[in-house]
């Protein structure tokens, strides 16, 4: 195993300055966390992915922008070996979470997924009350003791700015609550377990404005705790709450995904060096 | 963006505007009367079975229920008598022996077939227990009597007997030779396992696969993914599977009649032969003399019909149960 990279990369200024500095005041904020290099990704014969290289940073807000099927939701699931059920789906070339291989022969998939926890696009909570869809994690890791579980249930809850909407209704069923309620009752399962990474496939297209909003205020909340990718449709989103974004292109020829270019977001929005980019948020594809 | 080519629009012409219109009418009618028609069904299957039992029930009233002799032909020993009970307890007791065998077992085949098996597998063994659903009954029978009534009695029966059955009345020789509770109640599970499992696998199947994706993405283990998440999700459908069983062994006449011994006697083991009421009903119905005969069979018929009934509402109530409040979400 190699030795973790300390690669660090360009402050991130404008949009989320402040947030962001408070986060990289904390321990190792801004080093990199996950990386990819060279990294390609079939669905059997299909190249989704194509030489993805990219180092995403500790304990900042990522996002991943792009064009409907440009593949960022397969880079985003390839973190966490998502597709590991999925059949023909294979990995190429290296992609790494603190230095080490995400698809080494050593690597056991379900403790990497208990350090990087995901949210997906439609609210998923399970067929459980409240309390046990976020104690659920926990009771998977192995905790038994039911005072340490409910601390840690509530703890959750609160930094998922749920608490106040269901601490009276803990026994009641996850899919009783709103639609941004079950979304925000999904970021405290993941977060309740303490993963490092976050990952977040479009959290609030299911979502109405203000759910929304609430969904990024909690986002800009937990930077600094969590290294966070999100995949957005919405570039105001994008600008709003992540601290660096990758944009994503398909090539026109063999339909496989490629980065454009990455870079912190207040650069990448106001001054993309990249043409495609430019015009991409000029609104002139996708 | 490429150009699309252009094709002609499609209108709705006023004839099939006015056609559909009364087409929504005539669809929704035509649907009512089939609903109405299920009740209907109900109601005369009671009112035939009510009827036909007044006999019965003024003679014994509700005793019937548990009156334990059953002597349609007067001896020098018995008088004519007509009591359930022996009936309607080799159906429960069958029925019970053949639920606690099939209900885990039909469970866990539908868990592997729809998580565990290798997608190669699947397709085939799908249609295998598809098949196994469909075999007549009387098959299970035929091969009951014929090549499993031994296999048990060796290898299941006598070995019991002989070493439980010393000290548990219920499990005691003298083992009937092809016949009995014990024997009925496996052949009853054999035949409702492939609908347990199938259901099972179905429901399963159903499960949104983000319930799955949202375990696996806590770290679970693909054991924990399917207690956790994906069985709990479709537990209602898996009791509904399980109930739909039941009832299928519950009125199953065929193989227990051709297993059961037909004996009307009540004896404590699970060995020996006894009946059920659907294989007393079978096998006496066509040759009923007398009408109270005829009649007690019937109130037989209207006691089966209950004992579905209060089981499917058992079975509605659990499935409520376990579907609302904190455990769980209706499917
Ligand atoms: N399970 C799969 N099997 C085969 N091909 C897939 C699979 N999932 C995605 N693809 C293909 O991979 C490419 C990238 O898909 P992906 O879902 O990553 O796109 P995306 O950028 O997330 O799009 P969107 O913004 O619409 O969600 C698409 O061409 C898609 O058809
Ligand atoms: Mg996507």
């Amino acid at each position: 195993m190699s030795e973790p990279r300390t690669r660090s990369l360009p402050l991130a200024g404008g949009f989320a300055a402040t947030a962001a500095a408070r986060a990289r005041a904390r321990e190792g904020v801004g080093k990199t966390k996950i990386e990819a290099v060279n990294f390609n990704f079939y669905y059997g014969s299909f190249k989704a992915l194509d030489k993805i290289n990219l180092a995403i940073p500790q304990g900042e807000v990522t996002a991943l922008i792009g064009p409907s099927g440009c593949g960022k939701s397969t880079l985003l699931r390839a973190i966490n070996r998502m597709h590991d059920k999925t059949p023909g789906a294979r990995a190429e070339g290296l992609l790494t979470i603190d230095g080490e291989s995400i698809y080494g022969d050593e690597v056991d998939p379900i403790l990497l997924r208990r350090r990087v926890g995901m949210v997906f696009q439609r609210p998923n909570p399970f067929a459980k009350s409240v309390f046990d869809n976020v104690a659920y994690g926990l009771r998977v890791l192995g905790e038994r003791n039911s005072k340490r579980i409910k601390e840690r249930v509530e703890w959750a809850l609160r930094r998922a700015a749920l608490w106040d909407e269901v601490k009276d209704r803990l026994n009641a069923t996850g899919t009783s609550l709103s639609g941004g309620q079950q979304q925000r009752l999904c970021i405290a399962r993941t977060i309740a377990v303490e993963p490092e990474v976050v990952l977040m496939d479009e959290p609030c297209s299911a979502l109405d404005p203000i759910s929304t909003l609430k969904i990024e205020e909690l986002i800009a909340d937990l930077r600094g705790s969590f290294t966070i990718v999100i995949v957005t449709h919405n570039m105001q989103q994008a600008a709003r709450v992540s601290d660096y974004t990758a944009f994503m292109l398909m090539d026109s020829q063999t339909r496989a995904g490629q980065l454009v270019e990455f870079g912190p977001t207040a650069r990448l929005f106001t001054n993309p060096t990249d043409p495609r980019t430019e015009a991409y948020l000029s609104g002139h594809f996708g | 963006m490429a150009e699309v080519k252009a094709v002609p629009r499609i209108t709705a012409s006023s004839r099939w505007a006015r056609r559909t219109r009364h087409g929504d009418v005539f669809f929704w009618l035509l649907t009512l009367l089939f609903a109405l028609m299920i009740i209907g069904l109900v109601v005369a299957v009671g009112i035939v079975t009510y009827n036909g039992s007044a006999g019965v029930r003024a003679e014994y009233g509700w005793s019937f229920l548990w009156g334990t002799d059953w002597n349609p032909i007067e001896t020098e020993l018995y008088p004519v008598s007509f009591g359930a009970w022996p009936a309607i307890r080799g159906t429960l007791l069958s029925s019970l022996i053949a639920l606690i065998l099939a209900a885990p077992t039909g469970v866990a085949i539908g868990i592997f077939l729809s998580e565990l098996c290798p997608l190669r597998l699947r397709q085939p063994l799908g249609v295998m227990v598809e098949l196994l659903a469909a075999i007549p009954s009387v098959i299970y029978g035929l091969w009951g009597v014929a090549v499993f009534a031994n296999w048990f009695n060796d290898w299941v029966a006598n070995p019991i007997a002989n070493t439980v059955g010393q000290y548990v009345p219920w499990l005691a020789g003298p083992v009937a030779v092809s016949r009995g509770l014990a024997i009925t109640g496996t052949i009853l599970a054999i035949m409702i396992l492939p609908t347990v499992s199938a259901i099972t696998r179905d429901v399963l199947q159903a499960v949104p696969s983000h319930q799955r994706e949202a375990m696996f993405s806590l770290g679970a283990t693909r054991w924990e993914v399917i207690w956790g998440a994906v069985v709990p999700y479709a537990r209602a459908g898996i009791v509904g599977g399980i109930m739909l069983g039941l009832g299928r062994a519950l009125g199953e006449t065929m193989a227990a009649t051709m297993l059961i011994g037909n004996s009307t006697r009540i004896e404590q083991s699970l060995f020996a032969p006894a009946t059920t009421a659907a294989a007393l009903i079978a096998s006496e119905l066509p040759n009923a003399q007398i009408p109270l005969h005829e009649s007690s069979l019937i109130g037989l018929a209207l006691a089966l019909f209950g004992i579905t009934l209060i089981l499917n509402l058992i079975a509605r109530y659990l499935v409520w149960q376990t579907s609302r409040g904190p455990a769980g979400e209706k499917v």
